[in-house]
């Protein structure tokens, strides 16, 4: 299976008060099945407005974006809404339940909204929400469970359907260090166990680590991209530390042959440290 | 590294021998930092010389062991009680690197912040794959690997502050 979330040379600007100013400026990437990975930098430097062009939110000024197989240029809009009601499923910080239908009803939406039964509906997302460790608390409110439990449940949410691309916009912004921690382990369980491929902009470096890859987003470009060491070398020699040593993220080595990793040299080249360490 | 007093801790706890103290020693710390047996066995050697343990008679399997005296007891609970004096960290060559970078005009300055920040993230990584595999009820181990990462989350926090600091002067300058 190829790759899940394709960008090519996506651009992006958004007009304000100072006139055009350019959010995304031709980020190439990809993100295969199984993959985690994170989208760091500093605000403003592009990382929700990479997550939206991925998402089929916002379209973007120049590129190409496949998601899911479905090129996402020209798509129409109710072919977007078809692509994040089957493909793509997309949390945010806070606020992604509906406060009035319990944590079954929140889950079965989706599938119900797409005509399935409501009573199949209902069992599929009740197996969902076990999955995420709520098996109890179907009947639930939003409001009467904890934030790190509503972020269960909108994981739930976003996967139903075997929907098989996560992205995620800050999703542990509003949590606590535990409960956040906790909420990686999911989703890194989502990636593992399930092929599921996440996308997560976050602004917690050690929430970022749990990731397959780290993006560094800096002036709408990519700076860097760190692919985790393999584990069983870093249990070996855990000071012998190199990016991309290992390789255990599938897309870690097939992104950098696609020429992502060339975006880093321009202005800021690698041959330009190379005179301060030779 | 506090060996002396970690020995005399394990050794709080019951008689052991060598080979047992350094096995406590690593499990306690989740294996994060290793010592060798040499290590282990001068440093007892001094233990007993300055009267803090006393070897007693061997163990069933023909080991020595080793009892915590009540001067040892005493030595313990001092190192337990002072906090550790903190001043300026080690002279840090990252930190120099990069004030060299900015201090002159032959290298790019973002680039040296790119090239550690991969290398130091990846460090990270590695080290919260090798957390989410230790037993949640072992504590002491946890918070060793939880110490460990604030140490590197804490360059990588620096290098970022770093690179906004360098983004802020350049557009004061009206650049790029």
């Amino acid at each position: 299976m190829g790759p899940v979330i394709e960008l090519w040379g996506v651009t992006k600007s958004f007009r304000d008060g100072r006139g055009e100013r350019k959010v995304l400026g031709a980020v190439t990437m990809i993100v295969e099945p199984g993959e985690l990975v994170a989208v760091m930098g500093s605000s403003g430097g592009g990382k929700s407005t990479l997550l939206g062009v991925a998402a089929g939110l916002l379209r973007p000024d120049e590129g190409r974006v496949v998601v899911g197989g479905h090129d996402l240029i020209g798509a129409s809009t109710a072919e977007l809404a078809a692509l994040r009601r089957h493909t793509v499923g997309y949390i945010e910080q806070h606020r992604n339940l509906l406060t009035a239908l319990t944590a079954t009803d929140n889950v079965a939406l989706p599938l119900e909204l797409d005509g399935m039964r409501a009573g199949k509906a209902r069992r599929l997302a009740a197996d969902a929400l076990a999955e995420v460790g709520l098996a109890g608390a179907g009947d639930a409110f939003p409001d009467q469970l904890s934030g790190g439990e509503q972020q269960r449940v909108s994981v739930a949410r976003a996967l139903i359907g075997n929907r098989q691309v996560l992205i995620a916009d800050e999703p542990t912004g509003a949590l606590d260090s535990v409960t956040g921690e906790s909420i990686m382990a999911l989703m890194r369980r989502t990636c593992d166990e399930r092929g599921a491929a996440v996308l997560m902009a976050t602004h917690d470096r050690r929430h970022a680590a749990w990731a397959d890859r780290v993006l560094q987003l800096r002036d709408g470009q990519i700076v860097g991209q760190q692919t985790a060491p393999d584990l069983d070398a870093a249990l070996r020699d855990p000071n012998g530390l190199r990016p991309g040593a290992g390789g255990s993220g599938a897309g870690g080595s097939g992104a950098e042959g696609l020429g992502v990793g060339e975006q880093r040299t321009g202005a800021h080249g690698a041959a330009d440290v190379g005179e301060v360490t030779p | 590294m506090a060996i002396r007093e970690s020995l005399l801790a394990v050794l709080a706890d019951g008689p052991a021998h060598g080979f047992a103290l350094k096995k406590a020693f690593e499990e306690r710390t989740g294996g994060l930092w290793q010592l060798n047996v040499g290590q282990v066995y001068t440093t007892l050697g001094r233990l007993s010389r300055d009267g803090c343990i006393e070897e007693s008679a061997q163990g069933d399997d023909g080991q020595k062991e080793y009892r915590i005296t009540d001067a040892g007891r005493a030595e313990l609970a001092d190192w337990y009680r002072t906090p550790r004096e903190r001043t300026v960290p080690d002279r840090d060559d990252v930190v120099i690197k990069l004030a060299m970078a900015l201090g002159g005009d032959s290298v790019d300055a973002f680039a040296v912040i790119d090239e550690q920040r991969q290398v130091t993230m990846a460090a990270l990584q590695a080290l919260t794959r090798r957390t989410a595999r230790l037993d949640p009820g072992d504590l002491g181990a946890r918070l060793s690997f939880d110490a460990a990462a604030a140490a590197i989350e804490a360059e990588l926090r620096w290098l970022d502050h770093c690179e906004e600091l360098l983004l802020a002067q350049r557009s004061r300058k009206g650049g790029v």
